[in-house]
């Protein structure tokens, strides 16, 4: 059958072979494919470009694998380390993003790496803004007040506000760190967005933490599942949209049944929780048609995360690498993802994002513990 | 040490070039390493690399895959083994000395790879610098510098150096071509190698080149020894 070439547009081409530039039309079409997949240029945003090929649309089960390794990660750490000793801390911002760059470069997907595209430079201004938005309220709220001698029931105001304040900065680091991490992640060349806004969160954030104050925790399930719907629905991956169906009642029975046992099984139950947690947050996500699934047990999750706490310890930090790498192999083995992986229509639609809110995130010492 | 184990010699002139040739490798190293690191040059890296891969073709495809293979741990291993065999009877410290060089270095192919965290052009880990290119730079500029070492004819020398060259070039090829590399790596991997080797060289011949006081310098060609 007649096909046109891939590379000079002939369009009577039999036998595989162009009579014209001579190429070799599967191999060429093969070799633009592998381009496809490498990693992607710095984008600008927002633009339109490759729909990826080929779709893959088989209904199997895929996992996610992760190749890295120990030893890998611990000469990473070891040279940031040294690194970031002889630049008197400046070089912190590139020993994030190397890390960084590796555990996503070690993450297969479906015969193909994730990619991680942050750079040093961005989180260094990224921190530099993150520590402006921190430190300024800090200084009109706290040490103003004290040089200028202000009266007292003034100065409990203004701590207040500052409380308040740092209530507010939280939702605004998450956010900001969630847009940055996402429009840096890329796979199969196709970026990763996020598009929440900040508005919403904060309202969740505050009414949350509010009302688990006010219900001494009994509230604390409905406001972390409303959390992770937020960031599940607002991420996208090109121009396909994740989508998150949890509703934060379905976890209360597990959480009470934690409460309940916490004392007798000396917090142990918390793993349960945990784990039950996670399954529920993993199989609640979708893509499109495919769904995650997840089947962590709490005895394993139990397991895995006391004898990582215990080998950090033990190891002064050392041990820091190979509890990352068992953390991600243990996730990786009890998630997979069930039914057609349909990514033909997906387009590059990526947005651009400062690093302000990660900055921030790194200020506030915030894990926020969102997948 | 022997007379029959001492090797030519470097002449100050000769370490102080050989010196300056390596901290010149290995800035262009540190570099490369910089460039791939920062993704500075990225643009022009994604360009050669589609023109590589559009020029793909099925006739170059079982060459590229052997001369990629010429680089590869196992080979190299191997071919410095037998070189080492073949040195044994003659110039046992040299043999060693080579043997020291092939392990080293291949550790220090590895531990080179931490400098730059990149993923390749097909997403695999570990694309800086290109460890096949460092590894035969590294092997053939040894057995580059055995030959003068030992004497051997420069004809033979120029041949070597001449092959040596072009199978560096194959190697970095095959590699570019193999879509296991982006140029930067192969870049990083010669001058990495490079520097690597003339270290090296300086260290053998600092150890093993020395005249001791009221020795004679060796002056028999390879060629002429016969045990």
């Amino acid at each position: 059958m007649a096909e046109s070439c891939p590379r000079c547009g002939r369009a009577d081409v039999t036998g595989g072979r162009c009579p014209q530039c001579g190429v070799a039309v599967a191999l060429f079409r093969a070799s633009l494919d592998k381009l496809r997949r490498g990693p992607a240029a710095p984008v600008a945003a927002p633009v339109s470009a490759p729909t990826l090929a080929p779709p893959t649309v088989a209904a199997a089960s895929r996992r996610l694998v992760f190749h890295g390794s120990g030893p890998g990660l611990f000469g990473i750490q070891a040279l940031n380390a040294l690194l970031t000793l002889l630049t008197l801390g400046v070089f912190y911002f590139w020993a994030k993003t190397r890390v960084r760059r590796y555990v996503y470069g070690e993450t297969e997907l479906d015969g193909d790496r994730f990619a991680y595209h942050g750079t040093g430079r961005e989180l260094l201004g990224g921190f530099a803004r993150g520590a402006a938005v921190f430190f300024i309220p800090i200084a009109l709220c706290s040490v103003l007040p004290e040089l200028y001698q202000a009266p007292a029931e003034v100065k409990a105001a203004l701590r207040r506000l500052l409380w308040l304040v740092g209530l507010l900065l939280v939702p605004v680091a998450m956010v900001g760190a969630r847009r940055y991490r996402l429009s840096r992640t890329s796979w199969r060349g196709i970026r990763f967005s996020f598009r929440g806004r900040v508005r919403e969160f904060i309202g969740i954030f505050v009414v949350g933490t509010t009302l688990t104050s006010l219900t001494l925790g009994l509230y604390y399930p409905v406001f972390i599942t409303q959390r992770q719907a937020f960031m599940i629905s607002n991420a996208y991956f090109g121009s396909r949209k994740l989508d998150f169906d949890g509703r934060g009642r379905d976890l209360m029975r597990p959480f009470l049944t934690m409460i309940l046992l916490f004392l007798p099984t000396l917090g142990l139950s918390w793993f349960w929780f945990s784990a039950r947690r996670h399954r529920y947050f993993t199989e609640h996500t979708r893509f499109g048609l495919t769904r995650f699934r997840s089947s962590v047990p709490g005895g394993q999750l139990a397991w895995l995360q006391i004898t990582n706490a215990v080998a950090i310890v033990l190891t002064l930090g050392l041990a820091w690498p190979w509890t990352v790498v068992r953390g991600l192999r243990f996730t990786f083995r009890y998630l997979r993802l069930d039914g057609p992986l349909d990514v033909a229509d997906v387009h590059q639609d990526a947005r651009a994002a400062s690093a302000t809110g990660e900055g921030l995130a790194g200020l506030l010492d915030a894990d926020f513990g969102v997948s | 040490m022997t007379a029959a184990e001492r090797i030519r010699p470097l002449t100050a002139t000769q370490r102080h070039r050989l010196g300056l040739l390596a901290l010149v490798f290995a800035a262009a190293f540190c570099a490369a390493a910089a460039l791939a690191e920062g993704r500075l040059l990225f643009g022009a890296e994604l360009w050669v690399q589609q023109r590589v891969q559009a020029g793909r073709s099925p006739r170059l495809e079982r060459p590229m895959r052997t001369a990629s293979l010429l680089g590869s741990g196992g080979v190299l291993v191997a071919a410095a083994g037998v070189a080492c065999l073949a040195l044994w009877r003659r110039q046992r410290r040299l043999s060693l000395a080579l043997a020291v060089v092939a392990a080293t270095g291949y550790l220090a192919s590895d531990l080179a790879k931490l400098v730059a965290i990149r993923q390749r052009p097909n997403t695999v880990m570990w694309a800086f610098p290109s460890a096949h290119t460092f590894g035969i730079v590294v092997f053939l500029g040894m057995l580059v510098y055995l030959l003068w070492a030992l004497d051997v004819s420069p004809g033979r020398r120029r041949l070597a150096t001449v092959a040596g060259a072009l199978a560096v070039v194959a190697v970095a090829g095959s590699r570019l071509y193999l879509n296991a590399h982006w140029v930067g790596d192969v870049v990083g991997g010669v001058a990495g190698g490079a520097a690597f080797v003339l270290a090296g060289v300086l260290v053998i011949d600092w150890r093993l080149g020395a005249v001791p006081a009221g020795a004679e310098p060796p002056t028999r060609r390879l060629d002429t020894v016969t045990g």
